[in-house]
């Protein structure tokens, strides 16, 4: 049986004693609300021959001597109804979406009345889903095969068995291991290793300095120096070159310490970027519609600092400061055992305060951040709509919105310096508390000569016990940094480990030339599971023929374009350029052979020449002016200041949506395809616009296929056939003529209506 | 700039090609019709809800217009392919029987459990992981993308959406208790 939903032991037998068999049990799946959406534990079966509804009320039941030692417990499912359909009778399983719930129903086969199955909460959608698509086909009488995507195990954590909180991010946040990420990561960490050896040295000859100093200039200068006692009595130089030695060295270490890190601080953030950026590009574009594309910016940038913060910041500074701890703690406790005892008590209220204030801190960073995001994003927002305001006299309300946001990060910003101002004065204080032990008590040891203290002594011991908390508080943030760091590691990693959706075969074929003709046998192809967009799809244009596409918005037109590009990999029969197979074919081959001209163009910033050229960067100048007069786009650009090499982009010049468009479709002549999509190419212009880039266009699609996607039925009258997408379906086939003399025919309506439009507003085209 | 496909008018097709492929002229679309007990009733068979309208009986589904403001104004009626058959501008039109019959329909319809209490929260991995008691108990979800994942709909009401696509919705946030408040308080 598939279980979509574990089934309990219980219910089997609960199902048994009355009397349904449940060997022969095909498919399963848990409801938690009844038709009045209460609360409730509805198992749904299905065979071959019924659907079973078996509504009950799991209860625990002891059984045995009242008064024995171990009454048994034992899960018992009591049955409320029971409801048996035969699955035959049923057909158009669905799920009906409400808010936060939904409702699995079916419809009779023989008159379509609506039949209620049962109720769910969001919880349970999932499963319902498969059960629904399952059902369906056990009703149907079709052999039950399950999609190994759909087993639910594959929706689990194989190890703790919890469900993946996101299912197209298979992480288990409780299973993930971060040991391996960070030893993943160290091989490309290893990279730098020479310079990472010299900035732990350095940083090692910096901290022993560091300790060293205090022990020289308190201990030896006060001690042996002006008391006269000892090996250095009396030699005041002799101390003094040692304190400034220590000094130079130290400055020395730091020094060597920061160049390297600034070096390889740079290197290292340049190659994570690089890296990412690699990462990133490789995929498909489903990964690019699915995310937002601010977040991943953000993710290239601050995945790579965070990352090499961890790694160039933190571990060494991590090593160096556990060896400073371990070395001051040994000299504190060498120089007055009693006294190292009585302050180092200290440390563990100090490091628990240090980590409440921390945690709090960060909530006021992240406030201040969340409503700093706000404002620039309400900036953004109003700055890009600043004609609607003017156009609706809306400035005042603006400012008063504004205002709010304002208010708010104000606040919060006077909430984290009050904080900060006053929080860490008070953890100084702390700090001050083992001081006022050690001053008190080593000045006491000091005045009577108690366990051998000499006021040297002292000031090296205070001055070692002020050292001893800057680790401490690295430390305690470091811990923060770390999971900070291993989710950075865990993202990137994502990426990299990501397959792309299309990705070619192990052998692709990349025949040159590669033939003009196109197929679309039986298509079929859905973004989302259960919403087909494209729907058994077939037509052929022959090399060098004109198709035309028509449909309404949301047709399937633009999908089926970003099929044949292989942008996405169709669910169902096969595309085929040159008759062959896209999935055998080379995705460079396709590419090459095949441009489109949509109705969205995207300049890149640069120049207008880097633009056309970016097909084909090594065209010549010739090439590039003779494919923009072709696209027409020559006399504009020759009116700008610097011609081809003017830059466009944020910033530059601004070119109109016609001109963008003609630069576009210079770069699509310049590339010279063998097939050219023309994708609402002129959708977004004004008729005479229009006209002149028709005109540019027949010029490009002289002896090339050309797949042209209009809604403007004009633009397709010198389509050899015209295809009518409606619903993701073929529609309609036929030449214009054909299709005009179809009764009832969807291209003769939008025809007509088209003209009449025209008509009545006085054009005639 | 957009360039909106034409609309077939009705009568042309339709009928002939059944029910699925229902298009409306923009006439039609504009055309408010307003139902009240003079000209709509409705019924409940098999728990489905049905609208009697201009002597056709069929399947209604309830669309509040101002889901966040007006909870019983402005309902849109829709057909099975989730076209406009009209609008009730209060279900207090209604009587007895269809009056209860479009609460019972709209309550179930809008149905998402109401946060009392937040028992805990931990955030791992840019998931956060909740347990809230309800009125209908205690429940534990995931949110992911924790800050697009909880709205503010206006007043103090805030709503969280998980990743199963459930609503959970607190009515007004401030009137949490304190320790509950400053689980969520981040987030707002």
């Amino acid at each position: 049986m598939f279980e979509i939903d574990r089934i309990p032991k219980s219910v089997i037998e609960a199902l048994n004693t009355r009397g349904v068999c449940s060997d022969g049990l095909l498919l399963s799946a848990f409801c938690d609300r009844d038709q009045a959406l209460m609360p409730a534990q509805i198992y749904l079966f299905a065979d071959k021959d019924e659907l079973l509804l078996l509504q009950g009320v799991a209860v625990t039941e002891r059984h045995g001597n009242r008064h024995g030692a171990s009454p048994k417990a034992k899960e018992v499912f009591r049955v409320l109804s029971l409801d048996r359909y035969p699955i035959s009778d049923l057909k158009d399983f669905c799920v009906e979406e409400l808010l936060s719930a939904g409702r699995l129903t079916a419809k009779k086969r023989e008159d379509g009345t609506p039949v209620f199955l049962s109720s769910f909460t969001n919880f349970r959608k999932a499963s319902l889903l498969l059960f629904a698509k399952y059902a369906e086909k056990l009703a149907s009488g079709e052999p039950l095969e399950i999609d190994p995507k759909d087993d639910p195990a594959s929706k689990r954590c194989p190890k703790c068995g919890l469900r993946y909180p996101d299912l197209n991010r298979r992480v288990c946040p409780h299973c993930m291991e971060k040991g391996k990420l960070f030893q993943r990561f160290s091989v490309f960490f290893l990279r730098y290793r020479i310079s990472i050896v010299f900035m732990v040295l350095s940083l090692a000859v910096l901290t022993a300095m560091s300790i060293l100093a205090p022990y020289f200039s308190s201990g030896f200068f006060y001690d042996e120096v002006i008391y006269g006692t000892g090996e250095f009595a009396g030699q005041i130089l002799t101390v003094l070159f040692l304190v400034i030695g220590t000094r130079l060295c130290k400055v020395l270490a730091s020094m060597v310490n920061n160049y390297v890190t600034s070096n390889i601080a740079a290197k290292m953030v340049f190659d994570l970027k690089k890296t990412i950026f690699s990462a990133i590009e490789r995929l498909s574009l489903s990964f690019f519609t699915g995310r937002q594309t601010g977040g991943l910016m953000t993710q290239v940038n601050e995945d790579a600092n965070t990352i090499y913060s961890f790694f160039c910041d933190g571990v060494p500074y991590l090593i160096v400061n556990l060896v400073q701890v371990a070395v001051l703690t040994v000299l504190l406790f060498t120089i007055q055992p009693v006294l190292a005892i009585l302050t180092v008590i200290t440390v563990p209220i100090f490091v628990l305060v240090l980590r409440w204030l921390f945690r709090k801190q960060k909530m006021f960073h992240a406030k201040r951040y969340s409503h700093s995001k706000q404002m620039n994003s309400f900036l953004a927002d109003v700055f890009s709509g600043m004609p609607v305001v003017k156009a609706f006299s809306r400035e005042q309300a603006e400012i008063d919105r504004f205002t709010g946001k304002n208010k708010n990060l104000a606040q919060s910003e006077k909430k984290l310096a009050l904080f900060t101002n006053y929080a860490w004065p008070m953890a100084g204080m702390l700090l001050f508390l083992g001081n006022i032990i050690a001053w008190g008590v080593g000045g006491y040891m000091v005045m009577t000569g108690k366990g051998g203290m000499t006021y040297g002594m002292l000031l090296t011991f205070i001055a070692y016990l002020n050292m001893i908390f800057d680790p401490l508080n690295f430390f305690t943030d470091f811990i923060d940094r770390t999971a900070d760091c291993s989710n950075s590691m865990q993202r990137l990693f994502e990426i990299m480990d990501a397959q792309p959706d299309v990705s070619e075969c192990e052998n692709p074929i990349c025949p040159d030339p590669l033939g003009g003709s196109v197929e679309f046998c039986n298509v079929s192809f859905s973004y989302q599971k259960g919403k087909k967009i494209i729907n058994d799809v077939s037509f052929e244009v022959p090399d060098g023929g004109i198709l035309g596409i028509v449909g309404h918005t949301g047709a399937g037109k633009s999908t089926l374009v970003n099929l044949l590009m292989r942008m996405y990999d169709a669910d169902e029969g096969e595309i085929r350029i040159g008759g062959y197979p896209v999935r055998e074919l080379a995705l460079s081959s396709i590419y090459q052979n095949v441009a489109i001209v949509s109705q969205e163009t995207y300049l890149f910033m640069g120049t207008i020449l880097d633009n056309i050229r970016y097909a084909r960067p090594d065209a010549s100048f010739e090439d590039v002016v003779e494919a923009s007069k072709c696209a027409g786009a020559h006399d504009f650009i020759m009116r700008l200041p610097d011609a081809y090499h003017t830059r466009i982009g944020v910033g530059y010049q601004d070119l109109s949506g016609g001109e963008r468009q003609r630069v576009s479709i210079a770069r699509a002549i310049l590339k010279n395809p063998k097939i050219l999509i023309l994708d609402e190419a002129t959708a977004a212009m004004d008729t005479a616009t229009e006209r002149r880039i028709q005109e540019a266009l027949a010029e490009l699609i002289k002896g090339k296929t050309t797949i042209m996607i209009a809604h403007r039925l004009s633009t397709l009258r010198d389509a050899d056939e015209l295809v009518v997408i409606e619903h993701g379906k073929v529609a309609e086939r036929g030449t214009h003529r054909e299709l005009l003399q179809k009764e009832n025919g969807v291209y003769k309506m939008l025809f007509t209506l088209q003209d009449e439009a025209l008509k009545s507003a006085g054009i005639r085209e | 700039m957009n360039h909106h496909p034409p609309m077939p008018p009705r009568g042309e097709r339709g009928e002939g090609r059944g029910k699925a492929h229902k298009e409306r002229t923009l006439e039609q679309i504009s055309v408010t019709v307003w139902l009240t007990p003079e000209n709509a009733s409705f019924s409940m068979k098999n728990g489905f809800l049905y609208i009697t309208c201009n002597g056709i009986e069929q399947r209604a589904f309830l669309c509040r217009q101002f889901p966040f403001e007006l909870l019983w104004e402005f309902i849109s009626v829709l057909d099975e392919e989730q076209c406009e058959i009209g609008i009730i501008r209060n279900i207090s039109l209604f009587a007895d029987e269809a009056h209860k019959l479009l609460t019972d329909e709209l309550n179930r319809r809008y149905y998402s459990p109401v946060i009392r209490k937040i028992h805990s929260m931990k955030e791992r991995y840019g998931f956060s992981y909740w347990k809230v008691q309800t009125d209908e108990g205690e429940v534990s979800f995931t949110l992911h993308d924790t800050y697009r994942s909880i709205i503010r709909a206006g007043g103090g009401r805030v709503i969280l959406l998980d990743v199963d696509g459930n609503r959970f919705e607190i009515p007004d946030v401030e009137a949490l208790d304190r320790r509950s408040y400053k689980k969520i308080e981040l987030y707002l």
